[in-house]
């Protein structure tokens, strides 16, 4: 009998041990380069003005039934904002478009066409106006990267992908858009987004470490199951990117310059 | 097995074996293909196929309880598995409260490993039974001979008693 049991002790282990080589030798045999959607739109001929036209009609149809708040308070801070943000980024850098919708959830959104959808909720959740242009850089790290159109090649197909720039169903689009606001990025894409965001911030003298605070905020606010934050979040890594944060080595002549803006005036102003 | 050395039923050998409890016992591993196949979306409807099997077959001979025991055994571990990879599967694509990182990388291959040598083995254990031969996996091999062929287990079996010829010519 005792060799049975020594039998399903082998077993186990050989479970366990596959398992493990699996999981920790799997960047080996599947590199994760080939993992991602490789998405190469130079071959399809589009232009531009094409791709912005398609991201701002989706834009538009996403707030169609979305209370957009226009308050000259929080509009001239998130100019202020962005114009710090934008010091750290190069001349041809397109124009980013940000609206704020009056939501619960704390959440924002990268749309195509280099358009941000913030909720009103993430400018109440934010402790400083560092914290939000945290935020900010972090999704304009999803924009840099384009990492909106990646996800729509990867749920779709970069057919229907070319074929919605160039002029799509609007059923698609419909579908685009539940897409785009209800899955999350992938890993790689939320820690390059990070690691945009934080370089981003450090180049306009904004400590960087304002991230990780914001994300540390999120997790001790709601520890599970509330999707709204996952999203932001992009799932479990939160930890990871919350150390990712903490680890990142400033410049030695950094000096940090704070955002002069009256934050609790702003959110007040909501 | 309450002494040191525990006691077993002589192994039944090929020439002892009718061709009725070989064609019983390849029928354990065999079923299970068609559940596999049925049961694929859902795996739990291959180890309810096996209970029934073995309920059916186990008292028909020892050396056909044998193998449906140890092709239910083995089958258990798997079904977990992939029962495993199923939630895991849909906390990602359907509930999106997990994401698809290494470790459900590494599950998913170590499940389609697992479920591949199950039917490797399976295949080869129900040659080895159509051949009237024993076949002894790795733990529920010899698991099943214990439970089996030891010496504490009571079951008169159908084809010790004679009872397989319960059909007689009209009188």
């Amino acid at each position: 009998m005792a060799k049975v049991w020594r039998d399903l002790i082998i077993l186990i282990t050989a479970f366990a041990a596959v398992w493990i080589i699996f999981t920790f030798g799997i960047n080996e045999f599947f590199p994760p380069e080939s993992r991602e959607i490789d998405l190469d739109l130079s071959s399809y001929a589009l232009s531009e003005e094409e791709e912005l036209r398609f991201g701002n009609f989706i834009t538009e149809m996403y707030l169609q039934d979305k209370s957009i708040i226009h308050n000259e308070t929080v509009d001239s801070a998130l100019t202020f904002i962005y114009n710090r943000l934008t010091r750290g980024l190069s001349e041809d850098q397109s124009t980013v478009k940000f609206y704020v919708i009056d939501s619960e959830e704390i959440n924002a959104f990268t749309f195509p066409g280099n358009n941000i959808v913030i909720h009103s909720a993430l400018i109440e959740f934010s402790n400083s106006p560092e914290e939000f242009a945290a935020v900010i850089a972090h999704e304009l790290g999803h924009v840099h990267h384009r990492h909106v159109l990646s996800k729509i090649a990867a749920e779709f197909g970069t057919t229907i992908l070319i074929s919605l720039i160039t002029g799509g169903d609007v059923t698609v689009m419909h579908q685009v858009i539940g897409t785009l606001v209800s899955s999350a990025f992938s890993r790689t894409q939320e820690s390059e987004a990070d690691a945009f965001g934080m370089a981003l911030l450090e180049q306009v003298q904004i400590h960087p470490k304002a991230l990780g605070d914001f994300f540390e905020k999120l997790n001790d606010q709601e520890p599970s199951f509330d999707s709204s934050l996952q999203l932001l979040m992009g799932h479990p890594h939160n930890d990871e990117r919350i150390q990712a944060s903490a680890d990142y080595t400033l410049a030695t002549d950094f000096s940090s310059q704070p955002l002069h803006l009256d934050w609790e005036h702003i959110k007040a102003s909501l | 097995m309450m002494n040191d050395e525990p006691s077993y039923y002589p192994l039944p050998q090929p020439d002892q074996i009718i061709e009725r409890e070989r064609e019983d016992a390849m029928g354990a591993y065999l079923m299970m293909f068609a559940a596999v196949a049925v049961a694929l979306p859902l795996p739990v409807i291959n180890l309810i196929a096996a209970i029934i099997y073995f309920y059916v077959n186990r008292t028909k001979s020892r050396f056909i309880h044998f193998h449906s025991l140890q092709s239910l055994l083995s089958q258990i571990p798997t079904t977990l598995l992939n029962w495993g990879l199923l939630y895991w599967t849909l906390r990602i694509w359907f509930f999106d409260s997990l994401e698809m990182d290494d470790y459900y990388l590494g599950y998913l291959l170590t499940t389609v490993v697992a479920n591949i040598s199950y039917l490797v083995f399976s295949i080869i254990a129900a040659v080895q039974a159509r051949k009237g031969r024993m076949y002894y996996f790795v733990f529920f091999g010899k698991l099943s001979y214990e439970m089996v062929f030891s010496t504490s287990n009571s079951i008169t079996y159908a084809v010790d008693s004679g009872i397989v010829h319960q059909n007689k010519p009209p009188q």
